[in-house]
């Protein structure tokens, strides 16, 4: 499957990663995605064509600003560490990569940055986001289970309980009523277990 | 007091067998089947008091076999089903039981619902 270039930004966007393409020799702005607007939009209001020139450029770790114009005027790869500042204000730290291409399409001839957060929310966000669907699917799983396997099972074994209790019952008052005590035992379990059932139900219809 | 005769569609082999066994050793009167055809053709014949059948059957559930058999449907119905929300409750409510036990439930719950439906039919009679 290919990517068309155009959408690299967007799709960038849904791994949690702000992007931006620029355009050679001037570093104007040809696309980017919320997450690189949202980076460089915070303080006085830019012009978008200059939002990595005055939004992301100055912002170089001083170290590294020669490497950056050697492979900007170049055209080759780098990586280098950015300091920008999150809608409310807080200090991020990117390593911003750079990737040129060089192709004859719409989007030919530009640098493609992506940065990547050193310590930020972001990532935090989309593996949290992981994690959550992860739970989600593995509650249903043990929903399934309970229902499928566990209850039919134990609702077969209380009633089978209950029948032994009054069999035996019958034949021997103190053994009757030991099978009448276990047959207490298995309905415990399984008001337990509908407990267990029927919140598992609740929160997964509070969930959707 | 005339023991009721009860109707049981479930298709688990150890819920059904317990089930059975338990009632009958109370003095219902029990006809069984496992999925919703076999219901189908043998509700009608049975004069069953009461329905109690399991809301997923392997050909179909609960509810279209409550829809299904018209006028034909016992005068009780009570339903089983591992779902209990609320939504599932009206469900089976609007379908025409007159009650949804949520599985697995303890014995005595089902039992002490025969008892009312008992006395119900007692009553009317």
């Amino acid at each position: 499957m290919t990517t068309r270039r155009e959408q690299v930004c967007a799709l960038l966007q849904e791994i949690g990663l702000p992007a931006v393409r620029v355009k050679l020799v001037s570093a104007e702005v040809i696309e980017f995605n919320e997450l690189f607007s949202s980076l460089v939009s915070v303080e006085a209001p830019l012009e978008r064509r200059l939002w990595f020139v005055q939004g992301v450029l100055p912002y170089i770790a001083s170290l590294d600003r020669a490497r950056w114009e050697g492979a900007f005027a170049h055209q080759t790869q780098v990586q280098v560490q950015v300091a920008l500042k999150s809608t409310d204000g807080r200090d991020l730290d990117f390593e911003m990569r750079s990737f040129a291409s060089l192709g004859q399409e719409k989007f030919g001839r530009s640098i493609l940055c992506v940065f990547i957060p050193l310590s930020n929310p972001i990532f935090e966000r989309v593996r949290e986001a992981h994690f959550s669907e992860g739970r989600k699917w593995e509650r249903r799983r043990i929903q399934n289970e309970l229902h499928k396997g566990v209850s039919q099972q134990l609702l077969g074994a209380a009633f089978g309980c209950k029948l032994l209790a009054g069999k035996v019952e019958t034949l021997s008052e103190g053994l009757g009523r030991e099978a009448s005590d276990l047959a207490q035992l298995v309905n415990e379990a399984v008001v337990e277990l509908q407990n267990v059932v029927t919140s598992a139900q609740n929160q997964s219809r509070d969930n959707q | 007091m005339e023991p009721l005769r009860v109707f049981l569609v479930e298709n688990h082999e150890d819920t059904v067998k317990y089930m059975q066994l338990l009632l009958k050793q109370l003095s219902y009167q029990v006809c069984v089947a496992t999925d919703m055809a076999t219901a189908l053709r043998e509700i009608p014949k049975s004069h069953c008091d009461v329905l109690i059948s399991d809301i997923g059957l392997p050909d179909g559930d609960g509810w279209q076999l409550i829809e299904k058999l018209g006028d034909d449907r016992p005068q009780f119905a009570i339903a089983m089903s591992g779902y209990g929300t609320g939504n599932d409750q009206r469900r089976s409510r609007a379908a025409g039981y007159d009650h949804h036990l949520v599985k697995p439930f303890p014995p005595d719950a089902l039992l002490s619902l025969l008892r009312e439906l008992g006395r119900t039919k007692e009553k009317q009679s």
